[in-house]
């Protein structure tokens, strides 16, 4: 097991040092100069020459990869081109927002979908069963966006009880930040809801089968004792590497509905340092995206292979599965 | 996999008797939509740019069904030409994505060695770019436009079919029947495309009929920050964005809204009732 | 596990809970009768360097709150005393002399001397500074401390609008680290950064060392960036904001219409919506191309479809009340359309059946300009293909002057209209449109510098007849800053540009 981690770390590594030129590479392909973004285009020649002398824009590709490289790895992670401000300040602020309504949608995900799944796994075939069910195609249907704009338009604009979208950083207005949070949580949660409401009940159904199951009631388990004792456990050792992968996509993948809502996160930053053409900010923050799936992959890999030690042996020829 | 009991298979089968009904509302709803999309020129009252001055912001009923936006076009007309865009641009995303990334997938499972571990660490930094990030960088070399999020989808979905075609691959390649046909000195290009291709397939048809909903939604959401056709073609993503600044008009947001709702359920109910039909194994709970 | 299911739930319904205890607040966003403003914006600043102004409005909107400058001019272009009370001019108008207020102080309350001032014009004039107004600091050739409260400006030539360029000179304390000047901005102005999340918010608090820091009134300002122009509709419209500082033309025609909000839309000229001809590229290189081109515009009906009959049509760049505008009005309003003369003009140039081309244009308004301008231009004979690109894109093409016809807002005319030629860009001789000829030069001479025993007027006259005639720059329409505000806002002013001026704001 250790070498198996081991390797998949070293491995992590190699792919992180390829994701980091290949990232540099697609960045410098996109048209655009970061000093017309700055100085206008109608700047005179001179002042734009200066400006990229500063941005250090004149340096061979090569060499402006290896100087970003080795400021990275030392920590030093530089300015925005733009605004100036340091980029660790600029993705961190923006991944703590991120991860914030990261982890509110994961709760909610979690604290709807499970139990969901349960009633409908337990109530097989009953109407409990088919109004889960319902749900689940529905949620899984409705766009997060859009269901966002209509939440908006009920709470915000109609009934005025919820901010439309906010910028209030927990630390400073934790009421208003979580307010604010309130409308994305649900947009963004419904759909991973009924992704484990399924999960749930399909993992109970196939554990309901199981012999053990059939054995401890046949001892004289009473049902409930059973449902505590062993199925919960086995359906969260189920959705934990589906919840990693989940967490994953909502970090990296929550643009859209931190647009709509205007929440400063993450992937509003990648749009906009995108369309200002702010180089260490994109690098830094696409680095960190790829580094987060692969980290995510890794630890649903590992749990798959608690879960299973038969996949273990599967994981260490193929180098990894998804 | 456990045994079979008595009352799993019991259970399975009714269960796909729900499926059938499923599969047949999910073909119904994409049929019809698919139907009215691609009959949009015969079905829409109105062409979808054109304006109606001093007709703008409509409500229900009347001349215009559906009511018109705020540059005075028909919301219906322009929603069932939406409609088809998001299906054509969906499935054609899909489909070259999951195309191209199948048949890398299949030779490198195949063919193995350090190919397939660069190709798939490859995939790993592929699959770690979110797809706004990958549309963004497309429109910004290529222009806005339909072709934009085609191409945006494809990059997408690639890895993903690299590695899950991959995977396929592997296990055909220990299968006994391509041993023997390997032993006996059969062209690794022949193996390839007579007998591992179409043992894949079904497992092909399968993840794209899972892609296509997700597809569509790619679809409407990038089309949602900016990055699909141009005004005025209709997009479902740029009818909600436009939505955007007449919230007391909810109509504008309801319409496309539900029509992209309709089309991302019946696609999902499909790609349920598909994977039940070609994969009677595993039931669908378990995969999603 | 049970148990921790049900607290999962517990949390979840306390933070579902929550909004409703979060709502008491409402109303304006920051309360009733409080002195703070909330100004939603649909972009954001980029940094607070007090030269640069060359990119979004809302840049230049923060200026005159952060920077005082010496001297600004009032609403007749007429120069009012700021941090200098008083000035002279020599009898030969080659040297100004601007006397400060005594005790001066920056926000950090260091004092403000005239050494300061004189660093600021040196870095304006610095090309590395990239100042958007640098063409008009290099007007002076000498900037120097006669002593602590006393400047001196030496010009080559008397200038005939010399206010202009102090108009756009924000005092700033001098820092070494240009990251500094941009990030941690120590100025002149009635307020300033009390704190900036770049992309999220910045908030502004009174300065106590601004000179006359007992008519500021606001306690807090905080401008909000959504992100786009929805969003930050939307923070209006939802309340937590009681400022909305950019709108679409349509959304202002309908907030205008509407008795529960303010509108204001000021500044005239503060940006020329135009459309460039590539003078140094065919087949714009042929003046009666361009002239054709200029023919086939249907300005009134541009600016009723996209500007939704806000603005009026401008056939020449200046605003009224400009010396630009005072010398021709008979030519600056009235250019109607006529599709008969520009096809005449084309088959002269050589395109009798019909001319090629593309308009670089980007997405929202200028892309909608095109839009209607490539119909009216069609009539004439004139095809034009429509390049909507991303910013940056546009940015690339423009300045490698790879293009024919270019829409654009970067021209300010708000000030002296011969000041205006020598800031902006496209109308420089040179300039954008790669326009140059020497009698054109010599036109501009003759209206920017007092020319003793020569009528400005009628200089000005030759100057306009020469821009309609030559049409490389092609105006539309003027594109005004045009904001919406609550009720309960009091005591807004702008600049002659059109931007804010917070100094005497009050909210309640």
């Amino acid at each position: 097991m250790t070498r198996f981690v081991l390797g998949r770390v070293a491995q992590m590594a190699v792919t992180l040092l390829g994701a980091s030129v290949v990232v540099f590479t697609v960045l410098r392909l996109m048209p655009g100069d970061p000093a017309l973004v700055y100085a206008g285009p109608f700047a005179g020649s001179d002042v734009v020459e200066a400006v990229r002398d500063r941005m250090g824009l004149h340096d061979p590709l090569p060499v402006q990869y290896l100087l970003w490289l080795k400021a990275f790895v030392t920590g030093d992670l530089g300015v925005s081109s733009i605004s100036g401000l340091p980029v660790s300040q600029l993705v961190g602020s923006a991944l703590a927002q991120t991860a914030l309504l990261t982890l509110t949608t994961s709760l909610l995900a979690i604290g709807v979908g499970v139990p969901l799944g349960l009633l409908a796994a337990l109530r097989k075939g009953t109407w409990a069963d088919r109004l889960v069910a319902g749900f689940n195609t529905v949620a899984l249907g409705v766009p997060n966006f859009w269901l966002g704009l209509i939440l908006v338009i009920v709470f915000a604009i109609n009934f005025s009880i919820l901010p439309a979208g906010g910028s209030a950083k927990l630390t400073e207005d934790p009421l208003g930040a979580l307010t604010s949070l309130v409308l994305p949580t649900i947009a963004l949660g419904l759909a991973p809801a009924a992704m484990l409401a399924r999960l749930t009940r399909g993992a109970v159904i196939e554990v309901m089968h199981e012999d053990f199951m059939t054995m401890a009631a046949a001892k004289g388990m009473s049902i409930g004792f059973v449902i505590r004792r062993s199925l919960l456990r086995h359906v969260f050792l189920n959705l934990l590497p589906v919840l990693a992968i989940l967490v994953g996509s909502l970090l990296t993948g929550a643009a859209i509905i931190e647009s709509v809502f205007t929440l400063p996160g993450a992937g509003r930053l990648i749009i906009e340092s995108t369309r200002q053409r702010d180089y260490a900010v994109l690098q830094t923050l696409l680095v960190i995206f790829v580094a987060v799936f692969l980290l995510v992959t890794f630890v649903a890999d590992i749990l798959y292979s608690v879960l299973d030690p038969r996949v273990r042996g599967h994981l260490m020829r193929e180098g990894g599965v998804r | 996999m456990s045994v079979i009991t008595a009352p799993r298979l019991l259970s399975r089968m009714r269960r796909r008797e729900h499926r059938r009904v499923a599969l047949v509302t999910g073909l119904v709803l994409v049929l019809g939509l698919c139907a009215a999309g691609l009959l949009a020129p015969l079905l829409a009252p109105h062409s979808p740019v054109a304006q109606y001055p001093g007709e703008e912001l409509r409500g229900y009923g009347g001349r215009f069904l559906l009511g018109t936006d705020d540059l005075g076009r028909d919301t219906l007309s322009r929603t069932l030409y939406a409609c088809r865009a998001a299906l054509l641009v969906g499935l054609l995303g899909v489909g070259i994505g999951a195309t191209v990334g199948s048949l890398i997938g299949l030779v490198i499972g195949y063919v193995g060695g350090r190919l397939d571990s660069f190709v798939m660490r490859l995939t790993d930094i592929g699959i770690g770019f979110p797809v706004v990030i990958v549309g963004i960088v497309v429109v910004a070399i290529g222009g806005p436009g339909p072709q934009a999020v085609i191409i945006a989808i494809a990059l997408y979905y690639l890895p993903a079919f690299v590695r899950i075609l991959r995977g396929s691959a592997l296990q055909l390649r220990a299968r006994p029947f391509v041993e023997a046909a390997a032993s006996m000195g059969v062209k690794d290009r022949v193996i390839v495309l007579r007998h591992v291709l179409p043992n894949a397939l079904p497992l092909f048809v399968l993840q794209v009929g899972l892609a296509l909903p997700d597809a569509v939604l790619l679809d409407a959401g990038l089309s949602f920050i900016g990055l699909g056709a141009p005004p005025p073609s209709p997009t479902l993503g740029d009818m909600l964005s436009q939505a955007r600044s007449y919230l007391d008009v909810p109509r504008l947001a309801i319409v496309p809204g539900l029509a992209l709702c309709l089309l991302v359920i019946g696609l999902n109910l499909l790609a349920d009732g598909v994977r039940d039909v070609l994969d009677p194994r595993e039931s669908s709970e378990r995969a999603r | 596990m049970k148990r921790h299911l049900i607290r999962l739930c517990l949390a979840l319904a306390v933070l579902l809970l929550l909004p409703a205890c979060g709502s008491g607040g409402g109303g304006g966003g920051t309360g009733g009768g409080s002195e703070e403003l909330t100004i939603a914006a649909a972009e954001q600043f980029d940094g607070f360097d007090s030269t640069s102004l060359a990119g979004t409005n809302i840049q230049a909107a923060v200026m005159r709150q952060l920077y005082d400058t010496l001297v600004a001019l009032d609403a007749d272009r007429k120069p009012q005393p700021r941090l200098a009370e008083s000035w002279e001019q020599s009898p030969d108008h080659r040297t100004m002399t601007l006397h400060l207020r005594p005790g001066l102080k920056f926000s950090d309350g260091s004092p403000l001397t005239a050494q300061d001032v004189v660093w600021n014009v040196t870095h304006g004039q610095d090309e590395k500074t990239a100042a958007t107004a640098r063409p008009l600091f290099m007007a002076i050739s000498k900037a120097t401390a006669v002593d602590p409260a006393t400047v001196q400006l030496t010009f080559p030539k008397p200038l005939a609008a010399p206010f202009d360029m102090l108009d756009y000179l924000f005092i700033a304390k001098p820092q070494d680290d240009p990251q500094k000047l941009k990030n941690s901005p120590v100025g002149s102005g009635p307020f300033k950064l009390e704190k900036w999340d770049a992309g999220t918010s910045a908030t502004l608090t009174p300065n106590p060392s601004f000179w006359d820091a007992k008519s500021v009134k606001l306690k807090r300002v905080t401008f909000k960036f959504a992100g786009d122009l929805q969003a930050a509709q939307l923070l209006f419209r939802s309340k937590q904001a009681d400022f909305l500082f950019d709108s679409t033309w349509k959304d202002f025609a309908s907030f205008a219409k509407q008795s529960g909000v303010q509108t204001l839309m000021a500044g005239d000229g503060g940006r020329v919506e135009m459309f460039l001809l590539n003078a140094a590229k065919p087949p714009f290189d042929n003046a009666d191309a361009r002239r054709a081109f200029a023919a086939a515009l249907d300005r009134g009906a541009i600016t009723k479809t996209v500007y939704r009959g806000q603005t009026e049509a401008w056939c020449l760049p200046w605003p009224e009340g400009s010396v630009g505008y005072e010398a021709s009005p008979d030519l600056a309003r009235s250019c109607s359309a006529d599709p008969a003369r520009s096809r005449e003009l084309l088959t002269k140039a050589g395109h009798a059946d019909g001319l090629r081309f593309s308009i670089l244009t980007v997405a929202g308004i200028d892309a909608e300009v095109s839009q209607v301008a490539q119909q009216q231009l069609a009539k004439a004979g004139l095809n034009a293909k429509i390049d909507s690109v991303e910013d940056t894109v546009f940015f690339d093409r423009a300045f490698a002057g790879d293009w024919q016809v270019l829409t654009s807002t970067v021209q300010r005319v708000a000030h002296d209209s011969a000041t205006s030629i020598q800031l902006g860009v496209p109308l420089q001789n040179g300039g954008v449109s790669n326009f140059k000829s020497d009698e054109y030069q010599r036109l501009i001479d003759s209206v920017l510098y007092e020319n003793p025993g020569s009528d400005r007027v009628a200089d000005m006259r030759k100057l306009n007849e020469f821009l309609l005639d030559q049409a490389f720059f092609v105006p539309v329409t003027s594109q005004n800053p045009h904001y919406v505000f609550a009720k309960d806002v009091k005591g807004l002013q702008v600049t002659l540009d059109g931007y804010l001026i917070l100094q005497n704001v009050s909210v309640g």
